[in-house]
C-alpha cells in the first residue's frame, strides 16, 4: 500500500547516516525509532488545503488498468471540490476509456473523507506519476492543491536525470560543473 | 550522541572555512588580487570583467506551472567568482560578485589561457556574516544505507557554473556568464544550470531583507541540497538516492533540502517555498522555535508552536520577496492577504501569516490600515521571543511586540489579533492566560497549565482527534504545555505517569502502550532543554539539572504514540497523565 502519510523519522535516520559518511561512523540513531527530541524533527513546506491520501490497488502491470483509491479531506468547509487528473508523460500512462478527466465531489472533513477511484493504464515500466489537482472556490478565489502520486510499474528502476558533470576541483573538493551560456 | 553529530558537523564546517582562508592566503602569495595595475615584474596585464547571472522562471497566473515565456535574467549576487588557469585548473583570483552580478579581475596576464567559474556559495567575502552552500545530495547508484557509507552530506558536490576557456589577449575584455534553465521549449533539454543559483540568490534576498533591519545580522552556516533527482517519497527516505520527504529544513543540522524532479515537483524557482524554509532556518538560528514541524495542511488547527513557525515562514517569505502571492507551482497557490481556510485562531498558520504580513505591509485592506515595518518584528523575534519564559508561540511574540510598540502600533496589532480571533489588548500575555479560542477541540486550554515544582501532581490530557491515524503528532491538543514555578534552586525528579488505561491489543507486537515524553525549557537559556524521552511504557521519569527559583520554566508533554507511525490503529485518541516535579533530597 502506498500512503501519503509522512513518516518523519526515517528521514532523520537518513540524514544522520548521510552525515556519518567520511568514516565518522559514530552517530547514534538509536532513539530515532522511539521518542526523539522535538528539536530533532524537521519542517516541511505547506500542503494545500485539500489533502489526498491514496491507495494503489494491486500491482501495476503494463497494459493493465490499475485502480487508485483516493481519500480526500478539505479544511475549506462545505464547498464542493473539483478533482482534475493529469498525466505529464502521455507515453508512460493513459486513462481508461471510462475515466473522466475531471469530477466534482461533495465537501469532506477529517472524520469522513470523500472517496474517489481513478483508473489508469501504465504503458511502460518505471516510476510513473499521476497528478491529482483538487480545487475549491473560496471567497479569496480558487484554491488548488496538487498531489503527485508515484506508481511503480514493474521492477524498472527510477529514471535518473543527468545534470552537469561531477569532478574534483584543484583542492580536491567535489563539485558538480554546470555549463554557462557566455557572451 | 546527537549532540556529537552536530559537533562533528560544526567542526567540519569550521575546517572548510579554515581551508578557504588558507586558500585565500595561498592565492595572495601567488599574486592573486583584485586590484588594478601591472604585476610586480612589469608583465603586461589586462582586466577581465563582466557580470554573472541566472535565468529565473516565474509561475503562470494560476500557479499551476512555470511560465518559461516570462523568463527573466537576474544577477547572481554575492557568489564566489573565480578566474582559473585553464592549463593547471588553479584559481588565479577570486572575488564575490557584486549586487548587480558584476565582477572584475585586474592584473591578469596577457595572452593567458583562463576560464571563469561561479561557485554556488555565499561567503560574505570571507567575513563571518554568512556562509551558504548549494550542494547536490544525490549520488547515482548510491544509497544512504551503503556500506561503506557514502560521502558526508557536507562534502557532497558543490554546484559550480563553468565558462569555457579563453585567451586573455592584449586588451581588457568583458565576459558575461549566464546560468540558463535548460528548457528546450516543451521539456528540459539542457543542463539545469540556473536552478542552484536561483536558490542561492533567493536566500541572498532573505538575508538582505534582514540586513536592512539589522546591518550587523550574522547568519550561521547553512547547507542547501538540491538535485534534479530530488523527489518526494512517502516513506523510506534515502537522501543519497534523492528520495526526500519534500522541501524541508532540519534545524538540528542547519540543512535545507529542496525538490527538483521534474516528473514530480520542482521548487528551485518557487522562491516563496525557499524563503519559507529559510524562515525556519532564521527561527532556528536567530530566534527560537519549539516546533516539531511535520506535515501541515493549510487551514488545519495545529499545535501552537507549529502554527506560529509555519505562519512565520510564509510571512517572512512574502515580506522578503515583497510578494503576497505564495506560489508552490503545481501544488498550491494563494494570496496571503485574502486566504482563508479552517477555523481562525492562534492554531491556524493562515491566521498567523496574514497577521504578520498585515503588520508589515503598507497596503490598507479592511482592518489593516497601517504598518509597523519589519524592524519591530525582527527585534522581537531575535530578542524577547528567543528568551521568552513560555513556549514560543504567537502569544509570546504578540505580547512582547505589543509592549514595544507605540499607541498606533498597538492599535494595529490589536485589530489584527481581533480579526484572527486571538486574545488582544491588556488581556494578552505570553502564557495565553486569557485565551478562550480552543478551535472546538478538547484538551487545549489553558495553553500553559500552571504547576508548582513541589511534588504536587497535575493531571493533563492530550488528544489526537484531529490527527487520527495520520500520526503527524502536530495538531492542536496533541501536546500540552506547563508553566512551572520553581520554589528553590534544586534538581528535581520529574514524573509523568499515564493514567488512561491502554489495554493491549490482540497483536503482541502492537505498539499499544503509552509512551509519554516531556521537555522542560529554560526560557532564559533556551538551548538548555532537559528532556525525558525514553521508550519506557506508561511513564517517564528523570532528574533535571539544577533549576533556579528566580526563573519560570515551561514544559511540553506529549504522547509519542500520537506520532508513532506504527502505533496500534486502536490506540486511544485521548490520553491523560499525572505530572509532577519533586525537589530532591
Amino acid at each position: 500500500m502506498a500512503s501519503m502519510t509522512r513518516v518523519i523519522f526515517p528521514a532523520l535516520a537518513a540524514i544522520a547516516i548521510a552525515l556519518a559518511g567520511c568514516g565518522n561512523g559514530s552517530i547514534d540513531t538509536a532513539d530515532v525509532g522511539s521518542s526523539p527530541a522535538a528539536k530533532d524533527k524537521h519542517t516541511v513546506k505547506p500542503q494545500g488545503p485539500v489533502t489526498i491520501d491514496y491507495t494503489i490497488i494491486g500491482t501495476p502491470i503494463v497494459g493493465q488498468p490499475v485502480a487508485i483509491d483516493l481519500q480526500i479531506k478539505s479544511t475549506l468547509g462545505p464547498q464542493p471540490i473539483t478533482l482534475s487528473y493529469r498525466v505529464n508523460d502521455s507515453t508512460a500512462m493513459q486513462f481508461t476509456e471510462a475515466q473522466p478527466a475531471r469530477v466534482s465531489i461533495a465537501a469532506s472533513n477529517d472524520e469522513a473523507p470523500s472517496q474517489q477511484q481513478v483508473r489508469v493504464i501504465p504503458l511502460r515500466e518505471g516510476r510513473l506519476f499521476l497528478n491529482v489537482a483538487a480545487s475549491v472556490a473560496t471567497e479569496g478565489g480558487l484554491l488548488s492543491s496538487v498531489t503527485a502520486i508515484p506508481i511503480q510499474v514493474g521492477s524498472a528502476p527510477r529514471e535518473i536525470q543527468d545534470n552537469g558533470e561531477v569532478m574534483r576541483d584543484e583542492n580536491g573538493e567535489l563539485i558538480r560543473s554546470l555549463p554557462a551560456s557566455e557572451n | 550522541m546527537r549532540a556529537s553529530t552536530s559537533t562533528y558537523f560544526v567542526n567540519l564546517r569550521h575546517g572548510c572555512m579554515a581551508l578557504s582562508a588558507l586558500c585565500m592566503l595561498a592565492m595572495a602569495a601567488c599574486g592573486g588580487s583584485n586590484g588594478g595595475g601591472n604585476q610586480g615584474g612589469g608583465q603586461p596585464t589586462v582586466t577581465v570583467s563582466g557580470t554573472v547571472s541566472y535565468e529565473f522562471v516565474p509561475p503562470n497566473g494560476s500557479c499551476t506551472a512555470l511560465n518559461f515565456g516570462a523568463t527573466v535574467t537576474r544577477p547572481i549576487r554575492g557568489a564566489t567568482v573565480q578566474l582559473i588557469n585553464s592549463s593547471t585548473s588553479v584559481p588565479i583570483s577570486s572575488m564575490a560578485s557584486g549586487a548587480n552580478g558584476s565582477y572584475s579581475f585586474s592584473n591578469v596576464p596577457q595572452n593567458a589561457g583562463v576560464r571563469l567559474r561561479v561557485r554556488a556559495e555565499l561567503k560574505d567575502g570571507g567575513a563571518a556574516g554568512w556562509d551558504v552552500d548549494v550542494r547536490d545530495n544525490f549520488i547515482a547508484g548510491a544509497s544512504d544505507l551503503d556500506n561503506p557509507a557514502p560521502p558526508a552530506l557536507t562534502s557532497r558536490a558543490l554546484y559550480v557554473l563553468d565558462g569555457s576557456s579563453f585567451n586573455t589577449g592584449t586588451s581588457d575584455l568583458t565576459r558575461d556568464l549566464t546560468a540558463a534553465t535548460g528548457w528546450g521549449g516543451s521539456s528540459y533539454t539542457g543542463s539545469r544550470s540556473a536552478a542552484p543559483f536561483a536558490i542561492l540568490d533567493t536566500i541572498y534576498t532573505g538575508m538582505q531583507f534582514v540586513r536592512v533591519a539589522d546591518p550587523n545580522a550574522s547568519f550561521p552556516a547553512l547547507d542547501v541540497f538540491w538535485s534534479v533527482n530530488n523527489t518526494a517519497a512517502s516513506a523510506n527516505f534515502d537522501i543519497t538516492a534523492g528520495e526526500i520527504s519534500t522541501s524541508s529544513y532540519y534545524p538540528d543540522f542547519d540543512m535545507m533540502f529542496l525538490l527538483g524532479d521534474v516528473m514530480d515537483d520542482t521548487d528551485e524557482f518557487d522562491d516563496n517555498v525557499v524563503v519559507h524554509e529559510w524562515g525556519h532556518y532564521f527561527e532556528d538560528n536567530l530566534s527560537r522555535s519549539e516546533s516539531g514541524g511535520g506535515a501541515h495542511t493549510l487551514g488545519e488547527s495545529l499545535d501552537a508552536t507549529v502554527a506560529f513557525s509555519e505562519g512565520w515562514g510564509t510571512a517572512i517569505a512574502a515580506m522578503a520577496l515583497n510578494e503576497p502571492i505564495y506560489c508552490d507551482v503545481g501544488v498550491v497557490g494563494f494570496d496571503i492577504e485574502t486566504v482563508s481556510a479552517g477555523v481562525k485562531g492562534w492554531y491556524n498558520e493562515l491566521s498567523v501569516m496574514t497577521l504578520l504580513y498585515d503588520l508589515w505591509d503598507t497596503n490598507n485592506d479592511g482592518t489593516d490600515n497601517g504598518s509597523i515595518g519589519f524592524g519591530p518584528i525582527y527585534n522581537v523575534m531575535t530578542g524577547p521571543q528567543a528568551v521568552t519564559e513560555s513556549i514560543a508561540t504567537l502569544f509570546s511574540f504578540a505580547a512582547e511586540l505589543r509592549s514595544s510598540l507605540n499607541a498606533q502600533g498597538v492599535a494595529l496589532l490589536d485589530s489584527q489579533l481581533d480579526r484572527e480571533n486571538v486574545v488582544s489588548g491588556a488581556a494578552l500575555d505570553i502564557w495565553a492566560t486569557n485565551e478562550s479560542n480552543d478551535a472546538g477541540v478538547a484538551d487545549v486550554l489553558p495553553l500553559h497549565t500552571p504547576m508548582v515544582a513541589d511534588g504536587s501532581v497535575v493531571n493533563i490530557c492530550v488528544n489526537s482527534s484531529l490527527d487520527g491515524l495520520n500520526r503527524h503528532g502536530n495538531n492542536i491538543g496533541e501536546d500540552r504545555f506547563l508553566r512551572i514555578t520553581v520554589p528553590a534552586d534544586d534538581e528535581y525528579d520529574v514524573s509523568v505517569v499515564t493514567t488512561t488505561p491502554t489495554p493491549p491489543s490482540a497483536d503482541p507486537n502492537d505498539r499499544d502502550q503509552s509512551d509519554p515524553d516531556i521537555y522542560i525549557i529554560r526560557g532564559a537559556n533556551p538551548g538548555q532543554i532537559n528532556e525525558g524521552v525514553s521508550a519506557v511504557a506508561n511513564s517517564e521519569s528523570y532528574r533535571t539539572p539544577l533549576m533556579f527559583a528566580n526563573e519560570t520554566y515551561a514544559a511540553i508533554v506529549e504522547e509519542w504514540r500520537f506520532e508513532d507511525p506504527v502505533a496500534s490503529v486502536s490506540y486511544p485518541q485521548t490520553i491523560c497523565f499525572d505530572v509532577s516535579l519533586t525537589p530532591t533530597p
